[in-house]
């Protein structure tokens, strides 16, 4: 799909900024969704339960648990970019900011979800909505300024394992630094 | 060992593992931030756009 008109131009920002729609519509949903879920728990249960989802997603990335995770298993249509040269991409954007409208080849963005809906503020679900679309975002801007056509896709490919736990790392660090604040 | 090229120095900021290592680092430090005494105003916010930041960049290959 990233071969196509996105990839040139003023393009590219629109669909960068549909990126980071995106995640914050799902980050919106996640807040009201969590609303009802924080209520009746006292902090150290929900910090309890991030921490527990982050460890079951790790073990998922790993291919030690098996869990089903709700995906839609679908590329975004290339239809959406018959909605002209800058609305296409947007369109593009906003379905992969979401996280919902297509392939989610990590477990980390549904460990990212647990800590919004148990732990987060309005501005903090939308600062982590607004991440995750520029998250998304890096990978599209640093495969264009990488050079050659696939070049970075094939250097993510080869080192997949070793980037996935490093990122799973970071995504640890930023939960814990996300835990400690709200208990002091 | 080989010499880089200028275009591969070039693009080296842009590498996949020096984007998730740039990343991680940042987490760390909002953890390291996070445990220490004094409290920056970044801390109610950053760890959670990081947070998201490495859960969306995680997600590269997925078209």
């Amino acid at each position: 799909m990233l071969s196509s008109p996105v990839r040139r131009g003023t393009p590219v920002l629109a669909f960068c900024l549909g990126l980071v729609a995106g995640g914050t519509v799902t980050a919106s949903v996640l807040l009201v969704a969590g609303s009802l879920v924080r209520a009746p728990l006292p902090q150290a249960a929900r910090c309890a339960i991030a921490v527990a989802a982050l460890a079951a997603m790790l073990l998922q990335e790993r291919g030690l648990l098996r869990l089903r995770l709700p995906e839609n298993r679908r590329l975004v249509p290339e239809s959406v970019f018959r909605l002209g040269r800058h609305l296409g991409p947007l369109a593009f954007g906003v379905e992969m900011g979401t996280g919902a409208r297509t392939y989610l080849p990590s477990a980390l963005p549904y460990a990212a979800a647990a800590a919004v809906l148990l732990l987060a503020s309005a501005p903090a679900a939308l600062g982590a909505g607004a991440g995750f679309g520029l998250g998304r975002a890096l990978m599209t801007t640093s495969s264009l300024r990488y050079g050659a056509e696939g070049g970075w896709d094939e250097e993510w490919l080869r080192r997949s394992g070793r980037l996935g736990s490093l990122l799973a790392f970071g995504f640890a660090a930023s939960l814990a630094a996300i835990i400690v604040a709200a208990v002091r | 060992m080989a010499a880089l090229s200028s275009a591969e120095v070039g693009r080296r900021p842009w590498h996949p593992a020096t984007l998730a290592g740039t990343l991680t680092a940042g987490a760390l430090a909002a953890a390291v931030a996070a445990a220490s005494p004094a409290e920056p105003a970044w801390l109610g916010l950053g760890p959670w756009l990081l947070m998201g930041a490495v859960s969306g960049f995680a997600t590269s290959g997925s078209t």
